[in-house]
């Protein structure tokens, strides 16, 4: 769970589909006879006026212009590129409004382990990980569960759900929890507690 | 079970949206790859503006070069450029349907009061077949189970001669199926293959 936008990557690829399809419709236009002159006309319109642009603002200011586009651009995509993931944290739960002085955390080892202590031994279950994300100030917890070829998920589900509830009661909140459940090992090879 | 998307209503949306996550590709991989190929073209292109602007020699063409260049193929095609062409248009093409298709996974949403769950379709259809296979009375690997988004189709490869339990079965898997509670809703559906087979 990271707190990438999903819907930016949507758009980039939209946007660059969209660009090179364009790109690619040019290219086919003028091949092909039927279009061929519309398609040329539009493209020396085109060419005319990025001609007339240099000619009235001057070569450099268009070069100016255009190289800090570029950069803008560069910059904007190399962001976007190596801004991902995020808001991945190791704390399960954090609890700074008491009436204590000082703050308490829970790390994800912990919770992992109780949920793993409460689990031993069943056969259902074959392996169980957690992970916590961190996005806009509240915690989540991501568990994942492996369960045997055969297994009922809802049994798999019920399971968990029971440890995560007693859980809520012996921490006093109800975190937000995401349940994944995927085919694992037939015998339990990740130990369990 | 009229549940939304991914779970009750009284569901956190925190968790909500996790679920949705799970259930739909990133398109992290392409996104950025794109993303790196266009800053290295606007790196090129604003180093070629650069260069003309300090009147310096270019790397490979200045960026006036360029258009002419870009012009010339344009008025004069080659079958070589109508392949570049091509070659545009289905990498256009692909990156919007990356964009715009759903992206679903195989996997769906399972309601529960308390977590959000996503469960693999090679869980429940293994479950399924289970189910059909030991209620059938059949060895594991007589019976298959397909899923669609809203249809679990289990069929049975019965032993020649042998009549499988079909209501039984269907009963069974039925009501796996009504406890997974899959969102949105499955529905099941048993069948016997028309001839056995020798076990």
């Amino acid at each position: 769970m990271s707190s990438t936008s999903r819907a930016a990557n949507r758009l980039v690829l939209a946007l660059a589909g969209l660009l090179l399809l364009t790109a690619g419709l040019v290219v086919l236009g003028v091949a092909v006879p039927a279009t061929a002159g519309p398609v040329a006309s539009a493209v020396d319109g085109v060419r005319g006026g990025l001609q007339e642009l240099v000619t009235t603002v001057g070569s450099p200011t268009v070069h100016a212009v255009g190289a800090a586009v570029a950069v803008v651009v560069a910059l904007l995509c190399l962001v976007l590129a190596f801004s991902r993931g995020g808001g991945r944290t190791g704390t399960a739960l954090r609890d700074a409004d008491g009436e204590q002085p000082g703050s308490v955390e829970l790390g994800v080892g912990l919770v992992r382990d109780v949920l793993r202590a409460g689990l031993a031994g069943r056969p259902e279950i074959s392996g169980l990980s957690v992970s916590a994300w961190r996005r806009r100030g509240r915690t989540g917890w991501q568990v994942l569960v492996r369960t045997p070829a055969g297994t009922p998920p809802r049994t798999v589900v019920d399971l968990v759900g029971a440890q995560v509830e007693l859980l809520d009661a012996q921490l006093g909140r109800r975190v937000p929890v995401l349940v994944e459940v995927t085919r694992g090992p037939g015998a339990a090879r990740v130990p369990l507690a | 079970m009229s549940a939304p998307a991914t779970g009750p209503r009284g569901l956190d949306p925190v968790a909500r949206r996790a679920a949705r996550r799970s259930l739909h590709r990133s398109r992290s991989a392409p996104a950025v790859v794109t993303l790196v190929v266009a800053a290295v073209l606007a790196v090129y292109l604003g180093t070629e503006a650069v260069l003309r602007l300090l009147d310096r020699p270019a790397l490979l063409a200045t960026p006036g070069a360029l258009a002419d260049a870009a012009v010339r193929v344009l008025q004069d095609p080659s079958p070589a450029v109508t392949a570049v062409g091509v070659a545009l248009v289905v990498l256009g093409v692909v990156l919007l349907g990356l964009a715009l298709a759903p992206g679903h996974r195989s996997r769906r949403a399972m309601a529960h009061e308390r977590l959000a769950v996503v469960v693999d379709d090679a869980v429940l259809a293994s479950a399924l077949t289970r189910t059909a296979t030991t209620v059938a009375g059949l060895q594991r690997g007589r019976a298959q189970t397909w899923l669609t988004r809203r249809l679990a189709d289990v069929r049975l490869q019965p032993t020649s001669g042998v009549e499988p339990p079909l209501e039984q079965v269907r009963a069974a898997v039925a009501e796996q199926v009504r406890i997974t509670a899959a969102v949105p809703p499955l529905r099941a559906e048993v069948r016997a293959a028309a001839r056995g087979s020798v076990s």
